[in-house]
């Protein structure tokens, strides 16, 4: 290649060849060293819940490949994923002040992930970060993007029928709840 | 005459949100470089730089019917990219029904209950500036 390298044109169109170069070596370098798909490969997930939710979190540096309908898509970088799953629905009827206490009381506990399957259920909330070069394929992003984003979504189905409720405060502590029936006293 | 089809292939593709709506959205989101979007559920877009977009999405309950029946209490506070604190309660169906169907006096005094306890009673969700106002007041009261 140095020998095509003669005249200024040419000159330029090495350099550009040779960044196109390192910029498909360095994306390389990045899919074999670290490559996730969903939860198999380098990331790091964990399981929470709490009475009436479930929760995880996951971190992935890489390629990271996610074939789950909230979030089905392909991030090249580092992708941060909070998703909060609703575990049942209690249909006892509980005044506000109760279950809003019962919320904040409720936190959310490690467990193992042998103990949970959430292939089947579909997150009601979910908070993404992403950094790099993203393609999105899910419900709620079709498309392209490169750089920083960060995505707070609220995701829930027409034939739901009660309350939920999430809150995530400035230290990035999520609680969350559901429930059937309020009472307005 | 390609390139034409091209560009009203891609704005037809932006255009391309909001429809046949399935489930409840509330989206609230910030991009810091390149986006090309389009979706099922939202809005399409084409940003180059720094852009925060929200917004909301309340299906129907069937085609030509009204939107489903909801009441929700919702406070999102975002400073940057990392401060951001998202806060939702929302009711759908018949306990959206029961709550709307309160007298005047008694809808409001649930919308400031759950505010109270979704966002700590300020008019920001929970902030610091806020928790400390209460924690001093905490002592003379």
């Amino acid at each position: 290649m140095t020998k095509t390298c003669v005249s200024q044109i040419k000159f330029n169109w090495c350099v550009f060849m040779t960044q196109k170069q390192y910029l498909l070596i360095y994306l390389l370098i990045m899919l074999i060293t670290g490559c996730a798909i969903n939860d198999a490969g380098l990331t790091k997930l964990r399981y929470f819940e709490n009475g009436t939710s479930y929760m995880t979190t996951q971190k992935t540096w890489g390629g990271f490949i996610s074939t789950h309908h909230s979030d089905r898509g392909l991030t090249l970088g580092r992708a941060e994923r909070i998703k909060v799953y609703p575990k049942l629905v209690n249909n006892a009827q509980l005044p506000i002040d109760q279950f809003l206490q019962q919320v904040d009381s409720n936190d959310f506990v490690e467990i193992s992930n042998k103990e949970t399957n959430l292939e089947n259920l579909q997150p009601f909330a979910w908070i993404e970060k992403n950094y790099g070069l993203m393609f999105h394929a899910n419900p709620v992003k079709i498309g392209f993007s490169a750089g920083i984003e960060s995505r707070n979504v609220l995701r829930v189905p027409l034939d739901f029928n009660g309350t939920f409720i999430i809150n995530r405060d400035q230290n990035g502590t999520v609680k969350a709840g559901v429930q059937g029936e309020l009472q307005r006293q | 005459m390609k390139i034409l089809l091209i560009k009203v292939g891609f704005i037809c593709l932006l255009l391309s949100g909001c429809m046949n709506a399935k489930h409840l959205v509330y989206v609230h989101g910030t991009t810091l470089g390149l986006d090309v979007a389009a979706t099922t559920e939202g809005t399409g877009r084409l940003v180059f730089g720094y852009d925060r977009d929200t917004f909301a999405l309340i299906p129907r309950k069937k085609d030509n019917e009204d939107a489903m029946s909801l009441a929700a209490v919702s406070c999102i506070y975002a400073k940057g990219l990392d401060d951001v604190q998202f806060n939702h309660l929302i009711s759908t169906g018949e306990a959206a029904t029961s709550i709307m169907k309160s007298d005047d006096w008694q809808l409001k005094d649930f919308i400031k209950r759950v505010k109270s306890g979704i966002q700590g009673g300020g008019d920001r969700c929970a902030s610091p500036t806020v928790t400390e106002e209460k924690n001093a007041e905490t002592p003379n009261t």
